[in-house]
């Protein structure tokens, strides 16, 4: 909340106003849409259409549409499920760890970032649905007693990746409702007809006592507590898919700390691009403060250079190694055929972020969307550079090859952002963008 | 008798009244617009603390010994050298003991926090008592 | 504690003659230079790891430290103690433990002029940024986000040339590239455990400053924070460990291997002294708040690390008894610049 607001609202009184206009100006969001939010949510469908078709086409016809084919056997799928569940991240980072350090700012962006979170494990839980191939025989991962008395091999990677995204979804939309239960009794007070009833019906009944409360604060921190080790696992056992492979660029120790880091700095770039147009559209200005972007703006300062970090260490060590394989990966990676994808990405991640030592491009909303785009797109290229270039130039040289994803792949792709938006859009209209509760209690403070 | 009040600290001046008079928090109704960490403190000198915890251990722990106990069950349950790797693969399952201690863990809690708190409650669902942004207080006198 | 103000020529002074009295004792002794490297490696954490605790929180602009900063600040010249040792160290061993001065290979990276150089540069460096911080956030400049900030690089940059140099390139050409991440985040717990040991002294002897409420929040959040650091400490541990055990490649599991032939499983001592124990205990808010459970597990946690440093060196660099007289020399000078550097930067 802005220092203005705070220091008028003195009285008893004008605290009680004060915090009556805060749920009238956060829930008035929640209204019939105009043709711009139909026209966007229009788009996203659109998108999500394109991904149902190719989707479809790669079922009827078989992987063999792709462009996936040794030796790269993974590709933007793979791509894709790191990129989203990356985005993921920096939603339980922002909301957990930072409940944790007792950060204020994080109440202007928890509840969306939040969101963000659960609809980006969403997005990514499909990616590896959609390499199976038969994707109907996707239970298989899932270890159940069956008739042929097999179970799923608790030593892969990919098995530990069902444990971690599953684990991590269920524990985020816990985390969320949680958050989002005694706001959803504000929307049941302040809202009439069936909304209301919607509302009181998710709201579970709660009506603030005392007692409630007691238990719910201790809920939130256990939660948080649990929630903030949870961030580094998920995120670590994704890493852990190709650090556990012997496989030059992918077998190294640094991989689980490494991409978690990255990982919140994408997610912190997405959390700037979806929250710069709705502090406008829904007029926030007075909640969300440009100091709550420039805190943001620090943490993706900050996660860059960890990133910045990781890939120095990487090709020091390559190189201080003296091992050829090892090295000529690395060579093949900065000079090889995706240099383009590197240079990108070292472009976006490294150089970009380095702007944000200058304070006033950290205080510009402007400048920070901008960037936060550049951001995202080096952060899936970082996944596809790792990915893909270790794969293309393995171990035997006769089987080197360059894969070209199909337009298959990208038409899913798309639908991946169509489907994550139109999720998000349908949110910013059905609940309250802010932790209107979390706010109110500030205001005291 | 219900006490209705703006201000955080009317209502906490008249709470510790009426708690120094012998009644017990357990007696007494509190509505609150929001969580506050001054009113907790105050009124869990008289009453105690959440017991929360120790859903979430107990939650926590069967995820762990699950975690251990399961995959070991089924490795012996058919067993399958993969990957070189020993039957008993004590640093794979504790991938494994880790996500489930978080996932039975936070589970519990959420569990926990509905039944403390009597949760769902269908009555107030539909017709709940609003008090707004005020700070409430409901005795039996 | 009576903090006295300390003349800055007379320390180094202490420091120019510990670190040549930890040559002669090496020279007379016929040390390799084994035992001085644990110290260091011991010491070096003490003399970075409170400062960057104390730099993180100036960043983030959070103010649970600032009751024990002037003592984790006070550390900071210590640094130039640490390069002097270095050279001492560089004197006694001619690094011959570390195979590479041996063996013909191609990476230039690896000699001892340039060996010798880095390192010393690093600790000025260090040395240098440490002070300026020190200054500025004792006295609460606007600066101090900034210096702080340079630190953090200055400090990421000195434990990951350690951490690679000291002690990984002795089992060259094994590598990991997690190495680095492996000491500073240990350095910062061994920070957070001065904390612990402040906290105790405190209690026996400021009565007045443990009783404030500000002071009782502060040490529950740092004693929270020693908490969180020892579940990052053994995330850290079992992501180079899974990689490596996982990879099963013979000259990567080698650097386990080796070791637990040397020492069989009390190799994995260190878990329980850096994870379990300090987790289980810390879990409670009770032990949190009593000065003598976390000075206790503050002494554990030092064991921890130096155990582990110690199973990471000794197979090539002898650590022999040695190393007691050395700890408590260079101890002893830790000691004496904690308690007489405390104040002297406020009123500068």
């Amino acid at each position: 909340m802005s220092s203005d607001a705070h220091a008028n609202a003195r009285t008893p009184e004008e605290v009680v106003q004060y915090k009556d206009k805060m749920e009238r100006d956060i829930y008035a969001a929640i209204s019939k849409p105009n043709w711009k939010f139909w026209a966007a949510l229009a788009l996203a469908v659109t998108c999500v259409g394109i991904g149902a078709v190719s989707w479809a086409t790669q079922i009827i016809r078989g992987l063999g549409v792709t462009g996936l084919m040794n030796p790269v056997g993974w590709g933007v799928y793979i791509t894709d499920f790191v990129f989203w569940v990356g985005i993921a991240h920096s939603g339980t980072l922002i909301s957990a760890i930072l409940y944790l350090f007792r950060a204020k700012f994080r109440s202007r962006f928890n509840r969306a970032a939040e969101a963000m979170t659960i609809f980006a494990v969403l997005t990514a839980g499909l990616f590896p649905l959609i390499h199976l191939g038969r994707v109907w025989l996707f239970y298989w991962l899932l270890p159940y007693p069956n008739q042929r008395y097999l179970w799923v091999n608790f030593r892969s990677p990919l098995v530990w990746d069902v444990f971690a995204v599953s684990t991590y979804l269920t524990v985020s939309a816990v985390f969320w409702y949680v958050g989002l239960i005694p706001d959803l009794a504000i929307a049941r007070r302040i809202k009439s007809g069936i909304q209301k009833k919607i509302y009181g019906i998710a709201s579970l009944g709660w009506t603030g006592t005392f007692k409630e409360w007691q238990h719910y604060n201790q809920l939130y921190k256990f939660l948080a507590a649990l929630a903030t080790p949870l961030v580094l696992s998920v995120h670590s056992v994704v890493s852990w898919d190709f650090a556990m492979a012997v496989v030059y660029g992918w077998h190294t120790t640094i991989f689980a700390p490494y991409f978690v880091a990255g990982a919140i700095f994408s997610g912190c770039a997405m959390v700037i691009t979806l929250m710069v147009p709705i502090r406008n559209i829904f007029s926030l200005e007075e909640y969300i403060t440009i100091d709550d972007f420039e805190k943001l703006a620090k943490l993706l300062m900050f996660t860059g250079l960890v990133v910045s970090y990781a890939y120095m260490i990487e090709l020091a060590l390559a190189y201080y190694s003296g091992n050829v394989y090892e090295q000529q990966q690395f060579e093949y990676r900065l000079f090889g055929d995706y240099a383009w994808a590197y240079w990108t990405m070292i472009l976006c991640n490294v150089i970009s972020p380095l702007t944000l030592f200058y304070r006033p491009a950290r205080r510009s909303l402007m400048f920070l969307w901008i960037l936060s785009i550049p951001i995202n797109i080096g952060m899936w290229f970082e996944r596809f550079n790792i990915i893909v270039i270790s794969l293309a130039k393995d171990f035997d040289p006769y089987a080197f090859g360059y894969y070209t994803p199909s337009i298959v792949e990208w038409g899913i792709t798309i639908g991946s952002f169509g489907w994550f938006f139109m999720y998000f859009l349908i949110f910013t209209k059905t609940l309250p963008v802010l932790s209107v509760t979390e706010l109110k209690e500030e205001v005291e403070h | 008798m219900e006490y209705r009040f703006d201000d955080k600290h009317s209502f906490m001046e008249k709470l510790e009244e009426v708690f120094k008079s012998g009644v017990k928090p357990n007696d007494v109704k509190m509505v609150l617009p929001h969580p506050d960490h001054d009113i907790e403190h105050l009124v869990e000198e008289y009453t105690p603390a959440s017991k929360l915890k120790f859903f979430t251990l107990a939650g926590g722990l069967t995820g762990c010994f699950t975690g251990f106990a399961f995959p070991s069950f089924t490795v012996l349950d058919w067993p399958l050298i993969t990957g070189g790797k020993p039957l008993l693969s004590w640093p794979a399952w504790v991938v494994i003991a880790f996500e489930l201690t978080i996932l039975l863990g936070a589970l519990a809690s959420f569990t926990g926090m509905l039944f403390l708190s009597k949760l769902p409650r269908f009555s107030k669902m539909l017709s709940p008592d609003e008090y707004g942004n005020q700070y409430v207080l409901i005795t039996d006198e | 504690m009576g903090f006295t103000n300390l003349n800055f020529g007379m320390m180094v002074g202490v420091f120019a003659l510990v670190a040549a009295a930890v040559y002669g004792l090496e020279m007379v002794a016929g040390g390799t230079g084994g035992s001085l490297l644990f110290c260091m490696l011991f010491f070096v954490m003490l003399a970075q790891g409170p400062m960057a605790v104390i730099a993180a929180t100036d960043i983030v602009k959070s103010d649970w430290a600032v009751p024990y900063k002037r003592e984790m600040l006070s550390v900071h010249h210590l640094s130039l103690f640490m390069c002097l040792l270095f050279v001492a160290f560089f004197a006694v061993s001619d690094l011959d433990f570390y195979n590479w001065t041996r063996r013909d290979h191609p990476i230039p990276w690896l000699n001892k002029t340039f060996f010798l150089v880095r390192n010393i540069a690093v600790f000025l460096i260090i040395w240098l940024v440490g002070s300026k911080f020190a200054k500025e956030s004792l006295n609460n400049t606007d600066q101090k986000t900034k210096w702080g900030l340079f630190f953090v690089f200055s400090y990421v940059l000195c434990q990951t040339i350690v951490a690679f140099d000291w002690v990984m390139s002795l089992d060259y050409p094994w590598i990991s590239t997690l190495f680095g991440v492996y000491f500073f985040v240990a350095s910062l717990y061994a920070g957070l455990a001065l904390a612990a040991v402040f906290t105790f002294i405190y209690h026996r002897n400021e009565k007045s400053k443990v009783s404030t409420k500000t002071f009782k929040k502060s040490q529950m959040d740092m004693m929270t924070m020693m908490f969180g650091f020892s579940v990052f400490w053994a995330y850290q541990f079992f992501s180079q460990f899974i990689v490596i055990w996982y990879g099963n490649i013979a000259e990567e599991v080698a650097y386990i291997d080796n070791r637990l032939q040397d020492y069989g499983y009390a190799l994995f001592l260190p878990i329980i002294m850096l994870f379990v124990v300090p987790f289980i205990t810390l879990l409670f808010r009770k032990n949190k708040a009593n000065p003598n459970v976390v000075a206790s597990v503050a002494l554990l946690i030092w064991s921890g690390i130096s155990l582990e440093r110690f199973f990471m060196i000794n197979s090539f660099a002898n650590v022999s008894l040695l190393a007691i007289v050395e700890l408590a020399l260079i101890g002893g000078v830790f000691v004496w610049v904690i308690r007489n550097r405390g104040d002297k930067l406020a009123d500068a």
